[in-house]
């Protein structure tokens, strides 16, 4: 497999299909009077060597998402496609040797819950590989060694357990562990949110190395959207459990085309409070619903953003379909063109920026 | 919200009447060992907290910000304890309080506030009488008057319909919700000083930013002083007034927000700037520093970053280097620094 160049606009089209396709999907957890739809109609494209990063807020369906494209949970609607073939179709047999065949890890946020504590690090890398099959000593040993390699540990953790080794060095096994298993997608379950800035930074230049080295599609799930910055090529928001903006990353945290992106860039906590912050197209006040009162009745096919959105008008009773607003950038608000020159407008004082009854 | 009806505890000057000059919170020299006396985590922390101020504690994890914390709330956990220097609050010391006499200070005259506030609320209880609950013991008030005083702190807290939050429990609530019912807690009875320790960091951002903004006005309408501790330099630099950076178990370098970030003087905290989030959106090469913090407890005559520091000279680790201040109110533990200030 040969890797993509790393830039989105080139890497995506060009007939190459895509790693990994999420094709309409939708999710519902529960049955009954429980049952909750989690996902409605996401679609999502990964390419080989591509970051993607994937922002929402608690209950946004993001995790829901990730465990989805493994096959722990079952679409309700739609199909996912990992290199053509639709591994949400497969059952039972087929569904368990897909999974063992290991082609998507998954990392998670808290490597001291998500390893086993009396596992020492060689034996946590090894599972995936005895796992999937593999019973040759030398072989097991050989994988292991190199895949701590591609993640800078050396040999003298092969012996520890996880709580005998730092919180980045655990993080850095767990990638390790996920790496052994040679996969082409690696899905990270909020990597870093864990980690002390330093070593942070540290895992995600990891991350961004690997994608290179080893061509590997990876899936970032974050909420800190300001450490994506640093290497994803692509942002995905997720906002109850629909895809409401999903672009460049350079373009979209430059110029946001739906609300809910911009309000969860301005509420991003900034160094140059003390100084201007020109680093941010519109503060918090342009972008928050000022009327305490239930927005437009929101009925069931309303927005998902209304509720909350400063710029909700009579058409966003109708929950907007994605729509291309540019090369590969695609947004779901009915009034994507208008709204930032409407927070714009509110820039001096004013904190009310639309009246709701306007309807553009 | 001045509460007139209450009855003051006896030996304590009433809160909120009370002089609000002068220093709340003063720690000085503040030694703290843990493994029951095996090594020392916090080496020598001093630090002043005004009325109405805000300080924020920054640092890597296990550089003892948190441990500073919880000696200042009397609530070390076991294995740990002070080993010297003063905790004073309010003009007293307070490291040799007995239990009764924490009793009398947690609540009614500083407030806590923590990471993961469901772990901290009573699963089975509506948030509501949980709060009357402190206020009923703490100030004497009775049930009605309690209850009123619930529902003020609930609106002023930011909690809409107040009435029906009252009676929910914290299974009900979200994240930020709970996070705001504790607040009220800490509130209730008008504290001095509110102790935050990672008040955010379970938090989605959006709702962060709602809760560092409570902070801040309660901070201007009633004179809280607070000290909150976050490991991400950017929550400490968009609250604080003043911030103290922790490394290893000493403070490197405190000084005011705006000195700390535009000029730091320590490398530590340059190299902190550096790797921190900075809540900026620009494609930007992620940085690192190189090496590894020293073991809690290590014993290390010179400089405690020197092994790490780029700019590191003999001189660093030959002996114990002491905060020297490089402005107003500004100080560095650097011997570079001091070498600076003695040039210029």
């Amino acid at each position: 497999m040969t890797a993509a160049p790393p830039d989105p606009m080139t890497a995506a089209p060009a007939g190459a299909p895509p790693l990994l396709a999420v094709e309409s999907v939708d999710v519902t957890l529960g049955r009954g009077w429980r049952a909750n739809q989690v996902l409605s109609g996401v679609d999502l494209d990964v390419w080989p060597g591509e970051i993607v990063g994937l922002v929402g807020e608690t209950g946004s369906g993001k995790t829901t998402l990730a465990r989805t494209v493994v096959g722990l949970v079952n679409p309700k609607r739609g199909r996912i496609l990992l290199a053509g073939l639709p591994i949400s179709a497969l059952r039972r047999g087929a569904r368990r040797a897909e999974r063992r065949r290991g082609h998507v890890q998954l990392v998670f946020q808290d490597p001291l819950r998500s390893l086993d504590p009396d596992l020492t690090v060689a034996e946590i890398v090894a599972e995936g590989l005895r796992i999937r099959g593999q019973t040759d000593g030398d072989e097991i040993r050989r994988r292991v060694t190199s895949a701590l390699e591609q993640v800078s540990l050396d040999a003298t953790v092969l012996d520890r357990t996880p709580g005998q080794i730092s919180g980045g060095q655990r993080q850095r096994v767990s990638i390790a562990r996920a790496l052994a298993v040679e996969p082409r997608l690696l899905i990270c379950d909020e990597p870093v949110s864990a980690l002390d800035a330093s070593t942070r930074n540290y895992v995600l230049r990891l991350l961004d190395q690997l994608r290179t080295s080893l061509g590997l599609a990876i899936v970032i799930i974050s909420h800190d959207l300001s450490s994506l910055a640093g290497i994803a090529d692509r942002v995905v928001v997720l906002y109850r459990g629909r895809i409401v903006e999903d672009g460049p990353v350079d373009r979209v945290f430059t110029t946001p085309r739906h609300p809910y992106t911009a309000l969860l860039m301005a509420s991003a906590p900034s160094m140059r409070q003390h100084s201007v912050r020109h680093d941010r197209p519109f503060s918090l006040r342009q972008l928050r619903r000022t009327d305490p009162g239930p927005a437009l009745q929101a009925g069931p096919g309303a927005c998902v953003f209304a509720a909350r959105c400063p710029f909700a008008a009579d058409v966003c009773a109708v929950q907007p379909p994605l729509t291309a607003v540019g090369e590969g950038w695609s947004v779901a608000c009915h009034r994507h063109e208008e709204w930032a020159a409407l927070a714009q407008s509110a820039r001096l004082g004013r904190t009310d920026p639309c009246p709701l009854s306007s309807s553009g | 919200m001045a509460i007139d009806n209450r009855d003051p505890l006896p030996d304590l000057a009433p809160v909120g009447t009370g002089p609000r000059s002068g220093e709340v919170l003063r720690l000085d020299d503040l030694h703290i060992s843990v493994h029951g006396g095996a090594a020392t985590a916090v080496r020598g922390v001093s630090l002043q907290v005004r009325p109405g101020e805000i300080v924020g504690l920054v640092g890597e994890s296990g550089s003892g910000k948190t441990l500073t914390c919880r000696a200042t709330l009397g609530v070390l956990p076991p294995g740990c304890a002070v080993e010297s220097g003063l905790v004073s609050f309010g003009g007293v010391d307070v490291t040799s309080l007995s239990r009764r006499g924490w009793e009398r200070l947690h609540g009614s005259q500083m407030g806590a506030v923590f990471q993961d506030p469901a772990s901290y609320l009573n699963p089975a209880i509506a948030v509501g009488p949980q709060l009357t609950e402190v206020v009923r013991v703490k100030l004497g008030l009775g049930r009605r008057a309690a209850h009123r005083r619930a529902l003020e702190l609930f609106e002023a807290v930011g909690l809409r319909q107040p009435e029906r939050v009252f009676r929910q429990i914290p299974a009900e609530l979200s994240g930020g919700m709970l996070q705001r019912v504790m607040i009220a807690i800490a509130i209730s009875c008008d504290p001095q000083l509110l102790v935050a320790d990672e008040p955010t960091t379970a938090l989605d951002v959006t709702i962060q930013a709602e809760v560092l903004e409570l902070l801040q006005r309660l901070r201007d309408e009633r004179g809280l002083a607070v000290l909150l501790v976050s490991h991400d330099l950017a929550v400490i630099t968009q609250l604080c007034d003043r911030i103290a950076v922790f490394y290893a178990g000493e403070i490197v370098e405190s000084g005011p927000a705006e000195e700390i970030t535009r000029r730091p003087r320590h490398p530590y905290t340059q190299a902190l700037l550096r790797v921190a989030s900075v809540g900026d959106f620009r494609r930007r090469e992620l940085e690192v520093i190189a090496g590894q913090p020293p073991r809690a407890g290590e014993d290390i005559t010179g400089c405690r970053f020197a092994a790490r520091c780029p700019v590191a000279v003999p001189e660093c680790e030959a002996g114990p280097v002491r905060p020297v201040p490089v402005g107003e109110r500004h100080e560095a533990r650097c011997v570079l620094a001091a070498r600076a200030m003695v040039a210029s």
